[in-house]
């Protein structure tokens, strides 16, 4: 499968939470849920259903607790006894249904998302620097963080702190390793810097993109269905008042 | 934006997205997930400090979904509350840390209650929202409930935060405090 | 177009006395200028200014005139300005947003807006002329110490700059990558670029430099000809270290003009008699080794083979050295020892007990294991409390880590420091934290992955020092060295890496004129004089030297 081109995915996606917003609950919203888990799936990121029903399960409950459970009258009997309020009932499934479509495809839009290929389509585009910058440059750091964590953690090993075992041992570990780690992230930030400033990183002006991603037809046409496909449900939904 | 920030940014947002989620996998009853905010915002001022939030929050939705955006606002709050701790010296000693976080918290607590109680009807993530419920379940009405909740978790969640952040600073080693007189200022150096 | 510095002062946030105090140099294109100086003297401080870098990222003031022709290089950005400009940390220089090491190297040029073709060929050329080409498709953060440290040279010259200010470029290297980087350092002088580098191996410099400027406390104390003042006594003064050659010939009280090289070293003791009293190398006690390797092999997850069918032993009281280019498998090895890596195939014995079944957790504090690059891996707020970390952890009362702690910061000059946080000191003293955190808990086995590297003399004297004693006292040592004085002062074994097998295991003597390490004149000398192996024989040189001048 050729990979599309990186805003391809993240338009879908703003347009997918937007329809969520904007479509009719519970009717729209829950039709819209399964399309995205469709769409998902069809894409290779299937694994974003099962990560978004993680999410959305535990709100799902709480949703129908303090609305279902708790909400305020009319309420109707269960026939195993017991009663559920009307109203509440109904904004669980609108709600939960709204927030399930946002959630997937969210993370579908996170499992897809290449923050390389990212950068070299937002340098082509010219987009600012800082924004795309920031935006690859975290997550690579959030990976440094973790390796820095591991260093840290042999480092401290290698002096005899044990780590592995009863859970009351690696309890203890985690202080004396989470202190030390913002420590030196912050330190060596500061030594980045230099490093991020002589690579010509932090420089403001035109750059090249190395490998820029192919925009197909393909691509285009979708954004711009997507974008037509939010502003008719919103045109839709003005007019239907 | 200084090239001081082109490195500091990505490591504090790195701070509060994996901090945050350490807590959350923890179910403790903070979210801790502010730490990377207010410690730009100490050392390097509020538009840092708001930049941090604003990019920890739109990742963070990549993890948890965009739903919960609007506690960006949330974010930028405690940006500009943690300066303005730093200014005053907010973060001298852990009492002094505990105060200022108790007061912000109180803040940020009706902010989130009005976010969450006029965009999600009280239902938002895990550990606040299942307080709310039981306060509801007492027979305290919707409102109530929901804001109650979430200052009681605000005021726990920052008063930690701010003694953690304050420890964080005091410890740091001269050279890097001496490049921050705000920082130095906040710990009473 | 010259870089002049004229009273140029620097004074960092937060710090009462200045870094720099009135330096006056001009660099000029077409010669490659030497910075060293004592510990804390200001080189890497004067290489930040002139590169622009401080005050505008370091904070702290700046005052007197700084010209890069017309212009003062503080109000351009480096690379567009021509500068290049090399940190003294080779792990924290890598960009950290490219996945390969030829996109790392294409950073420079992308970010300056070539057109793609031109970036292509300059990151290809760049990989050639630096001999990385093998590494292009590796991932920068898991390459080895010195193979970072040529990425991190080709990704500067990638972007042709003019003005190259190195700190510390070759602390990381073997000794072809120094040669073929010495090299390149010329060729790029003899093309017409500025290039000052910040050095504290006079043997590195010696045939690259053609002027040496040396810095005391913030202030030139010498400038001019490498050779002569090496050979002379103003050098000694400022507490800067010298060559091999010189620093011997010093100790042998001899008078300047001084032999500054090997051969003249040789030269000037040719007519000795070689009857030299001599004392006997300790021997070694033969017992249970305390570490040892049976037909290791191993590679890493998702890497190519490292390590093949490596079988080696380790006496106490024995100092072996691992020698080996870059890449070899150096660190790998020590990795293993130290149980933090578990063989694919073979076995390793640490302390009798077979790593298979434990971490290093098991080994510390018996085990002491000094990593490359420590300074990434302290976490403790102080000095001391750095020190006090595995004593603690291995259940020693206060008092008892007090008296211990005192002695080996003693041992290794940190006394004075113990109470500050180890960032506040300067890179070397901040990695000798590191080496003294390993000995308070005195370890009968030490693994020591380059205890030398980019230290300034004098700590690089204590930490011979400091191996010796405890080798002389039983200790078993496994150190990994690119540094040839250290390897002969302080090691009397050698194993010898290339490309993941041992290819030499014995005296130290025949290996310590390979690919990674250069021959020490006090080797050279000792085998002219026909002295026995040995760690004592730089004493032995020495006397002999000595004895001879009193003839
Ligand atoms: N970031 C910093 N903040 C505060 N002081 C510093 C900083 N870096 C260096 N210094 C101080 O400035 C002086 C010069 O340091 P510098 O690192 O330039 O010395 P050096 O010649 O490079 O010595 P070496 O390389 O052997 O450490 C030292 O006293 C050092 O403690
Ligand atoms: N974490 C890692 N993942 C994959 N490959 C690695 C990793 N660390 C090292 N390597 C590779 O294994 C080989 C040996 O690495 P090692 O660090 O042992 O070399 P070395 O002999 O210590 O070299 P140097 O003298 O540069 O430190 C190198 O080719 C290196 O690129
Ligand atoms: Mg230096
Ligand atoms: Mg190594």
């Amino acid at each position: 499968m050729t990979r599309r081109h990186p805003f391809t995915g993240g338009a879908v996606a703003l347009a997918a939470i937007a329809l969520a917003i904007l479509l009719p609950a519970p009717g729209g919203t829950i039709a819209l849920y399964l399309v995205i888990c469709a769409g998902a799936a069809a894409l290779g990121a299937g694994k974003a259903i099962r990560l978004g029903l993680l999410a959305v399960v535990p709100i799902w409950v709480l949703l129908f607790v303090m609305h279902g459970v708790l909400g305020e009258a009319p309420r109707f009997a269960l026939p195993w006894g017991g009663t559920l309020s009307r109203a509440g009932v109904d904004w669980t499934i609108e709600q939960g249904s709204r927030l399930a479509a946002i959630v997937t495809a969210s993370l579908a839009f996170a499992v897809r998302f290449d923050p390389h290929r990212f950068l070299q389509a937002a340098v082509a585009r010219r987009w600012p620097w800082s924004a795309a910058f920031l935006l690859v440059a975290t997550l690579d750091a959030a990976d440094r963080f973790g390796e820095q964590a591991h260093r840290l953690r042999e480092a401290q090993r290698t002096r005899g702190l044990r780590v592995k075992g009863s859970l009351r041992v690696r309890a203890r570990a985690i202080p004396a390793l989470v202190f030390p780690l913002l420590l030196t992230s912050l330190t060596e930030a500061d030594d980045r810097a230099l490093a991020l400033e002589s690579r010509g990183l932090t420089h403001h002006g035109p750059r090249t993109a190395i490998d820029p991603p192919a925009d197909t037809h393909l691509d285009r046409t979708v954004r711009w269905a997507s974008l037509a496909a939010v502003i008719a449900v919103a045109w839709w939904r003005v007019t239907a008042r | 934006m200084s090239p001081r920030l082109f490195a500091l940014v990505p490591a504090a947002v790195a701070i509060n997205l994996v901090v945050g989620r350490i807590a959350a996998e923890l179910s403790l009853p903070v979210y801790l997930d502010t730490l990377g905010t207010m410690l730009v915002a100490v050392l390097t001022g509020l538009p840092g400090g708001a930049l941090v939030g604003t990019v920890s929050q739109l990742l963070a939705g990549m993890l948890s979904g965009y739903q919960w955006l609007p506690f960006v606002v949330i974010q930028w709050l405690i940006a500009l509350l943690a300066a303005l701790a730093a200014g005053r010296g907010g973060f001298a000693t852990p009492l002094r840390s505990a105060i200022w976080g108790a007061a912000c918290g109180v803040l940020c607590g009706l902010v989130s209650a009005v976010i969450s109680y006029f965009l999600f009807r009280g239902v938002t993530a895990g550990g606040v929202t299942a307080i709310g419920a039981l306060l509801r379940g007492l027979g305290l009405p919707l409102s109530t409930a929901v804001t109650s909740a979430s200052v009681v978790t605000d005021v726990l969640d920052k008063t930690v935060a701010f003694v953690v952040v304050g420890a964080l600073l005091r410890a740091l080693p001269k050279r890097i405090l001496g490049r921050f007189p705000v920082a130095a200022r906040a710990v009473g150096r | 177009m010259t870089l002049v510095a004229k009273e140029l002062r620097f004074r960092y946030p937060a710090q009462n006395e200045q870094a720099l105090d009135g330096i006056d140099v001009a660099l000029v294109p077409g010669a490659v200028t030497w910075l060293t100086g004592a510990l804390g003297s200001g080189t890497s401080t004067l290489l930040l200014t002139l590169s622009g870098l401080a005050p505008r990222l370091t904070g702290g003031s700046r005052s007197g005139t700084l010209l890069s022709g017309s212009h003062d290089p503080a109000t351009r950005h480096p690379l567009v300005d021509g500068v290049a400009y090399l940190g003294p940390s080779p792990g924290l220089q890598l960009s950290g947003v490219a996945r390969s090491v030829r996109e790392e190297i294409a950073v420079g040029p992308m970010n300056l807006g070539w057109p793609r073709a031109r970036i292509l060929d300059a990151v290809e050329s760049a990989m050639r002329r630096v001999k990385i080409s093998h590494l292009a498709d590796r991932a920068p953060s898991a390459l080895s110490g010195g193979e970072t440290q040529r990425v991190l040279i080709a990704a500067l010259l990638a972007a042709a700059p003019t003005t190259w200010l190195l700190d510390e470029p070759f602390s990381a290297l073997d000794r072809a990558s120094r040669r073929s980087v010495g090299a390149l350092l010329r060729e790029l002088a003899r093309d017409g670029a500025i290039v000052a580098v910040s050095c504290d191996d006079a043997d590195d410099m010696l045939d690259v430099a053609d002027r040496l400027v040396v810095l005391q406390r913030g202030r030139v104390a010498l400038d001019g000809d490498p050779r002569e003042l090496l050979a002379g006594d103003a050098l000694l003064a400022t507490g800067a270290s010298s060559t091999d050659a010189a620093t011997l010939a010093v100790a042998a009280h001899r008078a300047a003009p001084r032999a500054i090289t090997t051969d003249a070293l040789l030269a000037s003791i040719s007519p000795l008699p070689s009857t030299p009293h001599i004392v006997a190398p300790a021997p070694t006690i033969a017992s249970e080794p305390r570490l040892q390797c049976a037909q290791v092999s191993f590679s890493y997850p998702d890497g190519p083979p490292v390590l093949h069918d490596v079988t080696l032993s380790l006496q106490a009281g024995t100092a072996m050295g691992v020698f080996g280019a870059n890449g070899a498998g150096k660190s790998t090895l020590l990795r293993l020892a130290m149980a933090l890596e578990q063989p694919d195939a073979g076995s390793v014995r640490t302390l009798g007990e077979d790593t298979a079944s434990r971490g290093p957790e098991d080994l510390a504090p018996r085990v002491g294991f000094l990593f490359q690059q420590p300074e990434r891996q302290l976490f403790a707020a102080s000095v001391r409390g750095e020190c006090a970390v595995a004593p603690i952890l291995a259940g020693w009362e206060p008092a008892r880590i007090r008296a211990a702690t005192d002695t080996v910061l003693d041992e290794l000059g940190l006394f004075d420091v113990a109470d500050e946080h180890p960032y506040d000191l300067p890179l070397p003293r901040r990695r000798l934290v590191a080496f003294a955190a390993i000995l308070v808990p005195d370890p009968i086995l030490l693994l020591l992955d380059e205890p030398t590297a980019a230290l300034d003399g004098e700590s690089r004297e204590r930490v011979i020092g400091a191996v010796r004693h405890r080798a002389a006292n039983g200790v078993a040592v496994l150190a990994i060295s690119h540094d040839s004085a250290f390897a002969h002062e302080a090691l009397d074994r050698a194993v010898l890496l290339e490309r993941g097998r041992i290819v030499y295991d014995g005296a130290i003597r025949e290996v310590l004129d390979d690919q990674s390490l250069r021959r020490p004149a006090a080797l050279a000398a000792a085998l002219r004089l026909g002295l026995p192996p040995g760690r004592d024989r730089r004493a032995n040189v020495v006397d002999v030297l000595t004895t001879a001048r009193r003839m």
